[in-house]
């Protein structure tokens, strides 16, 4: 038996030393790598740093003449194209415009669409981030492409850059592939046609009608809601009314949270009493966006709720119109027979303490 | 009877080496198949979170609310930093709770002070077990903290990060882990980590070769293939519903974090509803480990016991076709390699004197044999640190690599002896505590 082990060890002690000296050789590759790559990111550091006194030079006195020299340096078009985007996301207005003119003026399009042309995703996203400020509107053939690419960051991004540089015009183009895209996708790209406003509605309303995926639906009305406009609330209540899917329910009251619509109440009330606690709380919120009184008398039956939420909701809501549900409030809170007095004093001191339940009930149907 | 009492030495030793042989050699095997697996999951999956696709989510209004809890047992230095962190990170729509455990230092008084709390009525829904509750506060200055005074019973993106698997399948993904390193060495400014090096410590840095292990390849193994059995205590989002459905926390063991995942797997499949439990290398929370080797000793020796009881109470996970891979893969996994592992490590390590006494075998030969094993079980913790410099290098400096390869040294030959010892203490405390019960 042990010569079949000195036997085995002798068989089994080559891999192992093989084995042990490539995982070696890697760590000792890696280890060089690092230290080059800490080499370059100390240059470029360097080079950020005179790019940036540069660039806070020409905010002030507008010569762009240093910067675009620096850029021209070995590895200055990408040092300066992460300075820019950094500086970008924290400026507005008049700051926000040179930084777009100094980007142009130092040939960072260029550089942009080279990205954006690489087979490497990390850089074609790099070229997309600039791309989307730059709105160069010359590369939306290769931008186009990239909306079918088969990496999704790069499908979105290069989406969000459409809509940056083309506007209203590209928005069928996008809606068309929306239904293949996974739910979670689908609404991000929602929100980012959104940022288009008001124009977006007609278009993103002929969607919704035109399809009868529930999974298209929520996530459209949501965008609504998000736009916080009220011109879709008619259809929206007819949704909201018809449709028997309760992640399209959920949607249509979060809008209708965002953007108070009284023909609604009388429906919404209904849900006061849905089964399902989450739609109570949801039914109270919107109702009692608006303070008006006549809503007291349906909000008072939610403090004896079931759920605990529902009635702490409810309560919050009530404290708020002061007065007379105020005391009422009061009163329940130093009653000793009520269950829910202790809840009541919590939230009377709460609201003392200027602190309020938050909640968003946006995009929460998801996990319904 | 003397000479069939010494061949009956001689073939126990003889076989105890053996299969210890086979033993390290299917442990090790194992292990570098689940890390390749690992490999090949980390670079399938665009796991990275991009710059672009960062700044997006934490815009986005259709994120779920996260409540983060945090436990606080007499942890006066440390409370009041952690929660900083947790209120600084970087997410739309989040709360912070604080459960003031019981604590007997200065915990809540430094939370009092720190962030303006003040007492409100205690009122709350009993949804699962729980220690009665002495008072709740809120914070005059961050309306999203809320700490709760009980009875004894990372970085700023890692919230966006670990909630990546619920974007992508909200419906489907129950709970969702990510990794958990050793903190010693970081450096930090205003709730934020701005620096990671190697700690000096030799005891830390063995901590953080063993973390790194661990999460690296263990949980990520098996996690892509469904059948994760830990998602750590110090650092899980888990479903609100599925966690109250199964009853919240065990009060009863020690490895509370393992017995949850083992009873939601357990209710899932009972159930037959489709689920996912997820976990992810990148998102990273920073815990404090031990800082000498008694609190070490202690905290392997509560793990080991913890395990233990863990896999006694979900026993009919075992090799039971109806939890699929979990019962399959993770758990048997656990049961020899893990629980049992130590106990028959050590056993081989004390049969060897015996062997050259004996002379059934040369201490030359013993000395290779065991320099195999232990090269190639070296060379697997190498090959997770590879694994970890090309997906999420956290270690920027040569400096740093050098001392994890160091620490991966000690850890194998020196640390790794320990811990199989006070393991195998554990084990068997918990093997003569069960038959006292019976």
């Amino acid at each position: 038996m042990l010569e079949t082990l000195e036997h085995g060890i002798s068989f089994i002690g080559w891999p192992i030393v093989i084995w042990f000296c490539v995982i070696l050789l890697a760590l000792i590759i890696l280890c060089f790598y690092r230290f080059f790559i800490n080499l370059r990111t100390a240059r470029d550091g360097k080079l950020k740093n005179l790019l940036f006194n540069e660039t806070k030079k020409y905010l002030i006195d507008g010569d762009t003449t240093k910067i675009i020299k620096l850029a021209e340096r070995r590895r200055g078009e990408p040092v300066l194209a992460s300075l820019i985007l950094d500086l970008m996301e924290r400026m507005k207005g008049e700051d926000y415009d040179k930084l777009i003119y100094v980007a142009k003026a130092a040939g960072l399009n260029a550089w942009a669409t080279k990205c954006l042309k690489s087979h490497l995703s990390g850089r074609k996203q790099k070229g997309l981030t600039l791309m989307k400020h730059l709105r160069d509107k010359s590369a939306e053939d290769l931008l186009r492409k990239l909306m079918k690419h088969l990496d999704p960051v790069i499908r979105y991004a290069s989406m969000e850059v459409l809509v940056k540089t083309m506007g209203v015009e590209i928005i069928p183009e996008i809606l068309g592939q929306l239904s293949g895209e996974p739910v979670s996708a689908r609404r991000q790209i929602l929100q980012t046609l959104s940022t288009l406003g008001r124009p977006v509605i007609l278009p993103l309303l002929n969607f919704l009608e035109s399809s009868d995926d529930p999974l298209i639906q929520a996530p459209v009305i949501e965008t609504f809601a998000i736009l916080g406009i009220s011109d879709p609330a008619d259809i929206v209540l007819d949704y909201l009314r018809k449709s028997e899917d309760r992640r399209v329910q959920w949607a249509a009251l979060s809008f209708f949270y965002i953007v108070p619509y009284e023909p609604t109440f009388s429906l919404i009330e209904e849900y006061l009493k849905d089964d399902d606690w989450w739609f109570r709380r949801l039914a109270l919120m919107v109702l009692t966006t608006e303070a008006k009184p006549e809503i007291l008398k349906l909000i008072f039956p939610l403090l004896e709720d079931p759920v605990w939420e529902v009635r702490y909701f409810a309560a919050h809501r009530l404290v708020v119109y002061g007065g007379e549900s105020k005391k009422i409030l009061e009163t329940i809170s130093q009653s000793k027979d009520n269950p829910s007095s202790s809840i009541m004093k919590r939230v009377l001191k709460e609201h003392g303490m200027g602190i309020y339940p938050g909640y968003s009930p946006v995009g929460q149907w998801q996990l319904r | 009877m003397a000479a069939a009492l010494t061949e009956f030495l001689y073939g126990t030793t003889v076989l105890i080496i053996y299969l210890g042989v086979y033993y390290f050699l299917i442990y090790n095997l194992l292990n570098t198949f689940i890390l390749i697996m690992a490999a090949r999951w980390i670079f399938r999956q665009h796991l990275g979170l991009s710059k672009y696709i960062f700044s997006r989510l934490k815009q986005s209004r259709f994120l779920p609310g996260v409540s983060m809890i945090m436990p606080a047992h007499n942890e006066e230095e440390t409370a009041v930093k952690s929660a900083r962190f947790m209120l600084f990170v970087d997410y739309p729509l989040f709360e912070v709770i604080i459960v003031n455990d019981g604590s007997t230092d200065g915990t809540m008084q430094y939370l009092i002070e720190a962030y303006q709390l003040e007492s409100v009525p205690v009122d709350y829904n009993q949804a699962i077990s729980s220690k009665p509750i002495k008072a709740i506060y809120r914070s005059r200055v961050f309306p999203n903290l809320t700490v709760i005074d009980k009875e004894q019973g990372g970085k700023s993106d890692a919230l966006l990060k670990i909630m990546q698997p619920v974007i992508n399948k909200p419906a489907e993904v129950i709970a969702s882990g990510g990794v958990v390193r050793i903190a010693e060495g970081i450096e930090e400014r205003g709730g934020r980590i701005i620096g990671v090096k190697t700690p000096n410590r030799i005891i830390s840095l063995t901590q953080v070769v063993e973390y790194l292990r661990a999460f690296l390849w263990g949980r990520i193994g098996f996690s892509a293939i469904n059948s994760l059995l830990i998602i750590s205590g110090a650092f899980g989002l888990f479903r609100r519903d599925a966690v109250v459905e199964v009853g919240g926390y065990s009060t009863k063991h020690i490895g509370e974090d393992m017995e949850l995942i083992a009873r939601l797997h357990k209710l899932f499949c009972d159930k037959k509803r489709k689920y996912q439990i997820a976990f992810l290398p990148d998102p990273v929370c920073w815990t404090h480990g031990p800082t000498d080797y008694k609190t070490l000793y202690k905290q392997r020796t509560r793990w080991q016991r913890g395990l233990g009881q863990v896999l006694f109470t979900h026993r009919g996970l075992l090799f039971n076709p109806h939890y699929k891979t979990v019962g399959w893969c993770s758990f048997p996994h656990f049961v020899f390699f893990e629980f049992l592992g130590p106990l028959f490590e050590l056993l081989v390590y004390l049969t060897i004197p015996l062997a050259i006494f004996l002379k059934l075998i040369s201490p030359q030969m013993i000395v290779i044999l065991f320099l195999s094993i232990f090269v190639f079980t070296l060379s697997v913790t190498l090959a997770t640190v590879v694994l970890d410099q090309l997906a999420f290098p956290h270690f920027t400096r040569v400096r740093d690599i050098v001392k994890i390869m160091a620490g991966a040294v000690i850890e194998t030959f020196v640390i790794r002896f320990f811990q199989t010892c006070w393991k195998a203490y554990a084990v068997l405390t918990l093997f003569f505590r069960w038959k006292r019960k019976w």
